[in-house]
């Protein structure tokens, strides 16, 4: 039960933003898309979440085409988590965070609250949910859309039915322990068996998070694969224009990214 | 691979970590529930306030014993004040539930039935019938309806002409719907100045009346098919309430959270002019309730649909007839517009109200 984009081609006018870019994503997986600006990381995510159809290729869950996929159905097997969108009204956040509960059809009354006190748990949003949420600072408004995309996903222990959370930017805004904080549990998510797929700017974090990368520039895939094998100092060079160093720390154990 | 990312990840897995219940979420619902009850009661209680006050009082013993002496007054109750207390308490209600859907949809508070132009539309209806009607030949039984009749045409055509060409050159995004009711406005206004134009003095007295909405001419004839689109409307509506609260979160992210977004726009906007729509044919245009009442909801008791359209309808239902018994116990025997009683009250609240909306 693999996510498979296949050669997705999107063109916005006469501008090609994704050339022929294939893609595999597995369920307990990591990925992470890194590049510059403009190189269609963002495109990619809305290919791959189903907001946006490919004018050529494919992406497909399991084998079967995401187009297929109803808008109930697809909810049950995808979060998103995109730009914070402004709220006009006066929501609390336990209330914007439940907007994510879509298992009504699997779960019963008491599940949906066990699985809200959970998530709010484990995302530290517990002194929050009584506040209004666009009273919220920009990093906290982040944390809870990141718990709603959360529960969205949220299956009793034990349902192997293949998930994903798509993330684009998720550490924007965010403090370092709240940047570590939320990929740690992404990381966590994925070890419970979710697919995680993240557009992340920081290559350090990339390297620290991630499975596999997929480094984009102009719509193209330049490179994927293991961390190791992805920041390749001299690609690195090419594609973001500018000197970087990699090198392996020895105490941190883990590639480290100069620029 | 790194095995240092491990480090932190110590501790228990996220789905199945144990976690405070949160007692919050319960207040808030059951305070929620209580309001609704108590608006409910309030509802009542104006209802009945209004059916036995009036320039004649009515008492519940005329009514119950059958005697010669309290004839009159059982006939201006069944047949003068309840049909015109029930026709007030079913439009504010449908109007106030138009209003929060259509803020719900549009992610704006300031959006009204008006705004979108089925007012204009409804009132540019109601207006070529007063003014051309009698040139033809209506049959006496369809007298009562033919107003009524045409406002809601006009309501349908404006939804069904902003529906199609918002289908044809947009993508029924939001933008395009405000500006297209500008437009719509603008248009239904040239219609209904050069009616005005045209109008002899008796056309232009019923039309001037027509446009500050009464709701003296309430018969039962005229009343249930309008509260039958009403009733049917406000079901829809309000089965609309979780799919309101997604669309908060944006229209792209409502659809990652299942909501049919294209569908529920559609059905939001034609359900409000037809909830709308069949408020103003009945009872002219009245201004302000759509707005202001959804705003009161969400003071009493937060943002969630689920709480703000039943109690705008209540809250609607009690406020018009509350403004409709003003506007007919304030000067007797004469009347005042009902229109004007419900923008004089609502206007200054509207002023309160973005005062209010100061940056925090």
């Amino acid at each position: 039960m693999t996510l498979f984009a296949a050669a997705v081609t999107v063109r916005l006018g006469r501008n090609v933003v994704l050339a022929d870019v294939s893609l595999t994503l597995q369920p307990g997986q990591v990925a992470a898309l890194i590049g510059p600006n403009g190189a269609g990381k963002s495109t990619l995510l809305r290919v791959l979440c189903g907001d946006l159809a490919p004018e050529a290729g494919s992406v497909s869950i399991g084998g079967r085409r995401i187009g297929t996929f109803g808008i109930q159905h697809l909810a049950e097997t995808r979060a998103v988590m995109a730009q914070t969108p402004a709220v006009m009204f006066d929501f609390t956040v336990a209330e914007v965070v439940r907007m994510g509960w879509v298992q009504d059809a699997l779960y019963r009354h008491e599940v949906a609250e066990r699985a809200f006190a959970e998530v709010a748990a484990a995302c530290k949003i517990e002194d929050l949910l009584e506040r209004t949420y666009r009273t919220l600072s920009g990093g906290e408004q982040r944390r809870v859309q990141f718990a709603r995309a959360l529960l969205q996903i949220w299956r009793d222990n034990g349902d192997p039915e293949p998930r994903y959370l798509m993330l684009d930017e998720p550490t924007a805004n965010l403090d370092l322990a709240h940047e570590l904080a939320v990929l740690r549990m992404a990381r966590e998510v994925a070890d419970a068996g979710v697919g995680v797929l993240a557009v992340l700017h920081d290559l350090n974090l990339a390297a620290r998070f991630a499975d596999e990368l997929t480094l984009l520039h102009n719509g193209r895939v330049v490179s994927s694969g293991s961390p190791c094998r992805v920041l390749d100092a001299d690609t690195l060079a090419a594609v973001y224009g500018t000197s970087i160093i990699v090198e392996h720390h020895e105490t941190l154990n883990r590639l480290v990214v100069h620029s | 691979m790194f095995p240092a990312v491990r480090i932190g990840a110590r501790r228990r897995p996220i789905f199945g970590r144990r976690a405070r219940a949160s007692s919050a979420a319960v207040t808030l619902a059951t305070r929620r529930k209580r309001i609704v009850v108590l608006l409910g009661c309030v509802l009542v209680a104006v209802l009945w306030y209004a059916l036995v006050t009036g320039a004649v009082p009515i008492s519940i013993g005329t009514l119950l014993e059958d005697s010669e002496a309290g004839a009159f007054e059982r006939t201006v109750f069944a047949g003068i004040r309840s049909p015109r207390v029930v026709l007030a308490a079913f439009v504010g209600a449908s109007l106030a539930l138009a209003g929060a859907s259509l803020q719900g949809l549009f992610r704006n508070p300031l959006a009204d039935p008006g705004l979108i132009g089925v007012s204009s539309g409804a009132a540019l209806g109601a207006i070529s019938m007063i003014v051309l009607g009698s040139a033809l030949a209506v049959p006496d039984w369809l007298n009562p309806y033919v107003l009524p009749l045409a406002a809601v045409a006009g309501a349908g055509l404006v939804t069904v002409f902003i529906y199609l060409f918002a289908q044809r050159f947009g993508q029924f995004n939001i933008v395009t719907i405000l500006l297209l009711g500008i437009a719509v406005n603008a248009l239904a206004g040239v219609g209904i100045g050069a009616f005005q134009y045209m109008s002899d003095d008796a056309q232009l007295r019923t039309l001037t009346f027509w446009m500050m909405g009464s709701f003296a001419r309430a018969t039962w004839l005229a009343v249930l098919p309008a509260v039958a689109l009403m009733v049917v409307a406000g079901i829809a509506l309000l089965g609309q309430q979780r799919a309101l609260d997604r669309l908060q979160l944006g229209e792209a992210e409502a659809r990652h959270v299942g909501v049919d977004v294209l569908r529920v726009k559609r059905l939001i906007v034609m359900l409000s002019a037809a909830a709308a729509g069949a408020g103003g044919a009945v009872a002219g245009a009245i201004g302000f309730v759509g707005l202001v009442v959804p705003h009161l909801a969400r003071l009493l008791g937060g943002a969630a649909h689920g709480f703000v359209l039943p109690a705008s309808v209540l809250l609607g239902g009690a406020l018009m007839v509350c403004a409709d018994l003003l506007a007919r116990t304030a000067v007797t025997p004469a009347e005042l517009p009902v229109g004007l009683v419900t923008s004089a009250i609502g206007a200054p609240f509207f002023l309160w109200l973005i005062a209010r909306a100061r940056p925090r």
